[in-house]
């Protein structure tokens, strides 16, 4: 990391800590500035370990939810990003056992709610939705914590020391999960083409 | 998958230690082969990759008002479906009381009177009495109370008197008033009953 990205994340951690401090102190409108500045990437984060709008709004609404309510016990070790992170994660991961479990024990083929998730969505661009469908049927296709860190290297380009923050396990052990998760994205890549 | 290919993802994923990555990116400025198989594993991962997808921008603005409302929703009294279900167990509970209690009262104060009956009764009374309600266990009573009658003087113990009113469990009044008004012939008519009745 160079010096100016290093300062620049210095910059970013204390001016969120001032938001936090002066959203416990009582200020509504620095809790709406933290929520505005990492709403997207909370929902993105969602959308990439979901594959759909309708898990990923829950997940970030809910994220939103605890945020605002466990905020107080943010004890400044880590960045604001982190502590975000974290829920986000554990929420996408809970979720999707979740759904796990729903469609285990759900005995109809022609489920409307498959449907109802896949039409609504908030791209509007056709390219790009069937990109995004395109990479979650391989992405739903690896065991959780492949895909956990497939998406965290590959698409929000996290460092593994970031990654071990967040999800709290050692870099050795992230690195060979993202080995299998290449190697098993590059496999299906070439089974579709 | 080849073992070149199998390195390069080792190399990609940074599994590799300090000797074996050193040597591994030498071995890529050397061979083209490998060098075009690292950029075709690296092409596909980027064509994977997803980028920069613009989404509609009503969500986001309006997801903040969503919260909040959400978050400054009114907290549901969870007190108030409990005492739903109290206060009419408390109404019924105080009703029962209502009702218990007169009748409680009343056979305290029935208690005094008939101690005090019992105090006063001579054999005439307690044999009319018991005449006129003739139960088996009445009688049992009864002879109980006749063998401890001597000189003509009723000799109560509390025992003796618990027992007493353990038959009569209603008030006394009406009847003892009744047992009072016999005549002497009723008495011994009743009497004589009494002496041919084989218990």
């Amino acid at each position: 990391m160079s010096i100016k990205q290093e300062n620049n994340g210095v910059m970013v951690q204390d001016a969120d800590f001032d938001l936090i401090k002066q959203f416990l102190e009582g200020s509504e409108p620095a809790f709406n500035e933290i929520v505005r500045k990492y709403q997207k990437r909370i929902y993105w984060h969602a959308r990439q370990m979901l594959g759909n709008h309708l898990d990923a709004d829950e997940v970030t609404q809910e994220v939103l939810i605890v945020m605002y309510k466990k905020l107080q016990s943010f004890n400044y070790q880590s960045n604001l990003f982190t502590w975000i992170y974290r829920i986000v994660t554990t929420r996408s991961l809970n979720q999707i056992r979740k759904r796990k479990i729903k469609n285990f024990f759900s005995i109809d083929d022609d489920n409307p709610e498959v449907d109802l998730k896949s039409n609504v969505d908030i791209i509007g661009d056709l390219v790009n939705r069937e990109k995004l469908a395109r990479v979650n049927k391989v992405l739903e296709k690896l065991p959780i914590k492949q895909r956990q860190i497939f998406v965290m290297r590959n698409f929000e380009q996290l460092s593994y020391e970031e990654i071990s923050q967040i999800t709290g396990k050692s870099v050795g052990g992230l690195k060979a999960n993202y080995f299998h998760a290449i190697k098993k994205v590059l496999e299906k890549i070439n089974e579709h083409e | 998958m080849n073992t070149n290919r199998e390195r390069i993802i080792q190399y990609i994923a940074e599994l590799m230690n300090e000797s074996e990555r050193v040597l591994f990116s030498r071995e890529l400025e050397s061979s083209e082969e490998l060098k075009a198989q690292y950029d075709s594993v690296k092409l596909d991962l980027e064509k994977f990759s997803i980028g920069k997808i613009e989404a509609d921008e009503r969500y986001f603005s309006n997801l903040l008002p969503s919260v909040r409302s959400k978050v400054e929703k009114p907290v549901k009294n969870k007190l108030l479906p409990r005492l739903a279900f109290a206060i009419p167990t408390l109404v019924v509970v105080v009703i029962a009381i209502i009702l218990i209690q007169p009748k409680y009262n009343s056979s305290s104060s029935n208690l005094e009177i008939v101690n005090e009956i019992i105090e006063n009764l001579d054999d005439e009374i307690i044999s009319s009495k018991y005449i006129s309600d003739l139960e088996l266990d009445v009688s049992r009573y009864y002879k109980t109370f006749a063998s401890i009658t001597e000189n003509n003087e009723v000799v109560l113990d509390e025992s003796t008197k618990n027992r007493i009113l353990t038959v009569y469990d209603y008030p006394l009044n009406d009847e003892l008033l009744s047992a009072q008004s016999l005549t002497k012939e009723e008495l011994e008519n009743i009497y004589s009953k009494i002496q041919t009745k084989n218990y």
